[in-house]
């Protein structure tokens, strides 16, 4: 059962989980492109929107005996339609990829701190610091950790301690 | 952050077809699939985690998590008749 302030910690924390899931999952789940003009990337396209410009081409050449009259009529040529499937687009570069493994590491750092916290390890204090990404969420967990590192100490922790190796109670590491 | 496509202009081209996936990029292939293991790995990890805080009966802890994630495989996972915890 987690107290007031460590469920205050793990949401912090979750909130960090959700956010690396969502830059890591166009790499997970979009559809790999490429251009020749690009040797040094690859672009990720969301498969919704493969869908609807697929849908998209379809009305287009359902439609294009009128579209071919009217350019002739008015000649001239209308104005290129924005591409939806381009407007999706993003082109990755290894330094992206990089960047999301990175991101994906310092949460996976901040959750092993968590746990290694929750059982008490004293030598795992600088989750809370590594909360940076956002701004007020790190205040909040700074002074949820500040709660948290205060009631560490006396007899709590001796208790904890306790439980922990069977019941001998021993000092705490400092 | 990744670049929008847009940014770089019409003149380059964009191709999606079978043969426009990781064997014409094979580095940054292997770069993607890191990023997407280190995120199965965290998924696991925030799952151990969550499975601990629950108490002492892991299993019904562990169908509560996979259910909140909602991934499909993960339930088919959490199926009794798998037997897996």
């Amino acid at each position: 059962m987690l107290t007031d302030t460590e469920r205050k910690i793990w949401k912090a924390i979750t909130v960090q989980v959700q956010r690396v899931a969502a830059i890591r999952n166009p790499v997970a789940h979009w559809v790999w492109g490429c251009s020749t003009k690009l040797a040094d990337a690859v672009i990720l396209v969301d498969p919704g929107d493969l869908v609807g410009f697929r849908l998209d081409l379809a009305d287009m050449s359902s439609d294009i005996g009128r579209r071919v009259r009217e350019m002739r009529y008015a000649k001239a040529t209308p104005p290129h339609p924005p591409d939806p499937l381009r407007e999706g687009a993003r082109v990755y570069r290894a330094v992206d990829f990089q960047n999301v493994t990175n991101e994906i590491r310092r949460v996976m750092q901040m959750v092993i701190e968590f746990r290694s916290l929750w059982h008490w390890s004293e030598g795992n204090r600088g989750v809370l610091w590594r909360l940076d990404a956002n701004e007020e969420l790190a205040k909040d967990a700074a002074r949820a950790y500040a709660a948290l590192s205060t009631k560490l100490s006396g007899e709590f922790r001796d208790r904890m301690n306790c439980d922990r190796i069977g019941g001998t109670p021993t000092a705490s590491p400092t | 952050m990744p670049q929008p496509l847009n940014e770089l202009g019409t003149d380059v081209s964009l191709a999606i077809t079978p043969d426009t996936g990781p064997p014409q990029r094979p580095a940054l292939a292997i770069l993607a699939m890191q990023a997407i293991a280190e995120g199965s790995r965290l998924d696991a990890e925030v799952g151990n985690v969550f499975v601990e805080l629950s108490g002492a009966n892991p299993r019904p802890a562990s169908v509560t998590y996979l259910s909140l994630n909602g991934s499909i495989a993960r339930q088919r996972r959490s199926m009794p008749s798998l037997n897996w915890c």
